[in-house]
């Protein structure tokens, strides 16, 4: 960590603000995209807050907090969606389908609206609403039913004819009836962070670039953390930095998380071709792999190894021609127009993955004013809208729903081991 | 090919972001309030390509109220548009052009009106450098005296002193230009279109045909075999203008492929970022980008082979990855060990001379040719964007544009 320090003034406008470049203070470091929303008054009654960690978990909680008043201090080592990030790359997939998880189901539902608000708000596309189809497994299958039926989210059941018929360019053959999740899509991933992140700023928040570590502490809270070596204080912290969590506290999440590399390819359909796009195709999440309609970055499909560990720091991000294979045989069997159609982009990323595939929402086990916030299990970006109030309402000390709470715990997760198959833990979006 | 749906205008016209129940939904976006009047004197436009040429301009043009219909085979900034990608530099050094020194300086001022416009970060101002000969620096010097352009000429132990962080051992003189730096590509074809949308401007995802001819004019193109007719047309799609015209353009214009990679940097070490690090020209085509998010970008010098931009693989090869670490640990000692965080393929579309070629179609008046941006375009294009709807809508065009960007100015690339 050899690295020079930015000092505050520079750093503050790694985002949006004025560029303190000494060089090229000419016309577009002064004419930096100006706040044109309101930005809500810092409450003095309210502690400080630093949120580590600039992801699905913790950018929109740095947002939501600094919406509700508080002073607030986003760091990131890398800045919000880049490619060490689980939250970078172009999309994410946004479904209520989780089996018998009605919870996530839940939340998924309520991050589809806050989705299009926020959209709305920011003022650029992020949501396309594509559709999805899923199978989940026979006995996840009728669980997943209930909690739709439940929970009043519409779906369908659809036999092989039936999506031949809708979509056909989609054969689903080998599954005898297929989950249509119709309020689902994809989200764009590395641009919603950063627009998060610019929204942040433009409301008052500040951002900061550099490595965080843990700071002094007494008497049960944590007084400060250390940014590339300079010191950060606040009243409360938020320790949101997905794989990075087990690095930053290896004495109790040492190995409760683990980073799985996995690389995504995009298919480029022929020119003309439009049946692959959003606007005509769900995406789909089956027994094998999950994919990603395309909304202009080519038919996105992901692969991966079971058991390799990407190291985010220092990992190579190669796009391997094994996994490339296996998503030409997928593509072969459920997407065939699209078989021999070239690759287009490629992006090689991982997903931090709990044993339950719950997450991890904590006190810090020795602070009292440091909550964890992580344990995305591949799940976790579409619910960045709900997550961000959800870990607001912690650090107000808002009661907590108590299976949520019991779930969501540091001690009911244990070590995570390899994934053993696509439907293992990993509920992969 | 097999049969495929085509977007009909009704459907695309249909917005909104509601759920998926019923089907397809469109790739527009709703107009909003305050959107320019349609012009009853202006012709009705068709652009076709939604990148560095066609996506501005037809947003251009939609602000002078012409009723415009942008038509791209895979939508903007898609990974097989030449305007793809993280981003592009932005700079002014151009030796003895001083055209585009001079339109490089006045997108340099527009960038930054439209990123404010459009409400979201696209330009990072980190100035940029390059390695140059005494004889090329006179020429540069001389261009940017005479357009009060802001220089700095460096010896290499000032620019050690400068930036620790880049090897110098090679360099006599670098030439450094403050006002330079990086914008977004992929985001910025989207902000704009985006723009474009919200100001009352159509758009179509499809693949577009020259349609047909009458008494020297354009009627329609096909879209998707759909016909979509207009008083005026652009043709502003890069790499597919030789395959869309080829009698006109078959060998004006060679795609040679390119693959960038990003060199992360040790978790803390921010020294090779935007706020820190200009820009690098190396010799012969290779720069760098620095890191705005997604590693330090390594564009190197590469064997020549072409790329076919629909068909065409994009996966990045080991021999470029190797090259790529090769070059950063000559020119960066500190990233030495740090991994490729993220690889792109794309291509630049280059013409003979690498002048850009705009000019109207030989035979039909309402046809306007754009492209050959051959590598240098993509900075250009709010600049791109106003001339080429002053050509459309008829306004006087300056006689080194009319000559050095025509056709006939072009020979085989």
């Amino acid at each position: 960590m050899s690295g020079p320090k930015l000092d505050r003034r520079s750093l503050l406008t790694a985002g949006l603000g004025v560029a303190a470049v000494a060089a090229a203070t000419s016309a577009p470091a002064e004419a930096q995209t100006k706040a044109k929303v309101a930005k809500p008054a810092i409450n003095k009654g309210l502690p400080d807050v630093a949120v580590i960690g600039a992801g699905a978990f913790g950018g929109w909680a740095a947002l939501s907090l600094r919406e509700r008043g508080y002073k607030t201090t986003l760091v990131d080592a890398y800045g919000p969606g880049n490619p060490h990030a689980s939250s970078g790359g172009e999309t994410r997939n946004i479904r209520a389908g989780y089996g018998d998880r009605g919870i996530y189901s839940d939340w998924a539902a309520k991050a589809w609206v806050l989705w299009h608000e926020r959209q709305e708000e920011f003022g650029r596309k992020l949501i396309y609403p594509s559709g999805s189809l899923r199978d989940p497994g026979p006995e996840q299958m009728a669980a997943q039913i209930a909690v739709f039926d439940k929970l009043k989210l519409p779906y369908e059941m659809l036999t092989p004819e039936e999506v031949a018929k809708r979509w056909p360019q989609i054969r689903t053959d080998d599954i005898p009836k297929i989950f249509y999740d119709i309020n689902s899509g994809g989200v764009k991933a590395r641009e919603a962070s950063i627009a998060v992140a610019e929204i942040f700023e433009r409301k008052g928040g500040v951002t900061k670039l550099g490595y965080a570590e843990i700071g002094e502490s007494a008497a049960g809270k944590l007084k400060s953390v250390m940014v590339n070596g300079e010191k950060l204080e606040a009243g409360e912290f938020v320790f949101a930095c997905g794989p990075w969590l087990s690095k930053l506290f290896p004495a109790f999440l040492g190995n409760k998380i683990r980073a799985n590399r996995a690389e995504l390819f995009f298919v480029g359909p022929a020119r003309g071709d439009n049946r692959y796009r959003w606007e005509s195709c769900p995406s789909i999440s089956d027994q094998i792999t999950y994919t990603t309609a395309d909304i202009g970055g080519g038919y996105k499909v992901a692969a991966r190894l079971g058991g390799e560990v990407m190291d985010m720091d220092d990992g190579d991000r190669m796009p391997t021609h094994f996994l490339l294979q296996q998503v030409e045989k997928y593509v072969k069997l459920r997407l065939p127009g699209l078989a021999g159609r070239p690759i287009i982009q490629s992006y090689v990323c991982q997903t931090e993955q709990t044993d339950t595939g719950h997450f991890i929402i904590d006190k810090h086990p020795d602070f009292t004013n440091a909550l964890i916030a992580g344990g995305g299990s591949g799940h976790a970006f579409k619910m960045g809208p709900y997550l961000g109030p959800y870990i607001a309402d912690r650090i107000a000390g808002k009661p907590q729903d108590a299976y949520e709470k019991k779930v969501f715990s540091i001690a009911e997760h244990g070590a995570v081991g390899a994934p053993r198959g696509r439907r293992n833990a990993e509920m992969t979006a | 090919m097999t049969k495929k749906p085509t977007f009909t205008r009704r459907r695309v016209l249909a917005t909104g972001a509601a759920a998926a129940a019923a089907g397809p939904l469109a790739a527009q976006v709703p107009a909003l309030p305050g959107a320019p009047a349609l012009s009853r004197r202006l012709p009705d436009v068709v652009v076709v390509g939604a990148g560095a040429f066609g996506g501005w301009t037809a947003l251009s043009l939609r602000e002078r109220g012409a009723r415009v219909t942008l038509v791209d085979a895979y939508g903007p900034g898609n990974p097989r548009a030449s305007s793809g990608g993280e981003s592009r530099n932005l700079r002014s050094a151009y030796g003895e052009r001083e055209l585009y020194t001079r339109w490089a300086e006045q997108a340099w001022t527009m960038w930054d009106k439209r990123q404010a416009e459009f409400g979201r970060r696209l330009v990072f101002p980190n100035g940029s450098f390059s390695f140059t000969r005494p004889q090329s620096l006179a020429t540069q010097k001389a261009v940017f005296d005479k357009l009060k352009i802001p220089y700095e000429v460096l010896d290499a132990a000032e620019a050690r002193k400068r930036w620790p962080q880049v090897n110098f051992a090679d360099a006599e003189t670098v030439l450094y230009e403050p006002r330079s730096g990086i914008v977004k590509a992929r985001e910025a074809m989207i902000a704009v279109s985006e723009a474009f949308m919200h100001k009352g401007g159509q758009m179509r995802i499809g693949k577009a045909e020259p349609g047909a001819a009458a008494g020297g004019r354009m009627q329609d193109v096909l879209v998707n075999g759909e016909r979509l007719s207009a008083g005026a047309f652009v043709f502003a799609c890069g790499p597919w203008l030789p395959r869309l015209m080829p009698e006109l353009l078959g060998e004006k214009i060679i795609s040679p492929r390119v693959e960038l990679f990003f060199l992360g940097s040790a978790p803390g070490d921010l020294r090779y970022r935007w706020e820190m690090l200009p820009n690098i020209t190396e010799g012969g085509g290779g720069y760098t980008s620095s890191d705005i998010g997604s590693g330090l970008k390594v564009r190197l010098n590469q064997a020549y082979r072409i790329m076919e931009p629909d068909s065409g693989d994009r996966f990045p090869t080991h021999s470029m990855e190797k090259d790529a670490y090769d070059y950063a640990r000559r020119r960066f000692p500190g990233l030495v060990g740090q991994p490729i965080v993220q690889t792109y393929v794309c291509q630049v579309e280059y013409t003979d001379n690498h002048h850009f070629l705009i000019d109207q179609h030989p035979e039909l008046a309402n046809v306007v040719v754009a492209g050959g941006g051959s590598g240098h375009a993509f900075k250009m294009g709010p600049v791109l964007g106003e001339r080429l709807a002053d050509r459309v809508t008829g306004q006087p065009v300056a006689a080194e544009e009319a000559t050095g960007f025509a056709l006939t100015a072009h020979g085989k690339a």
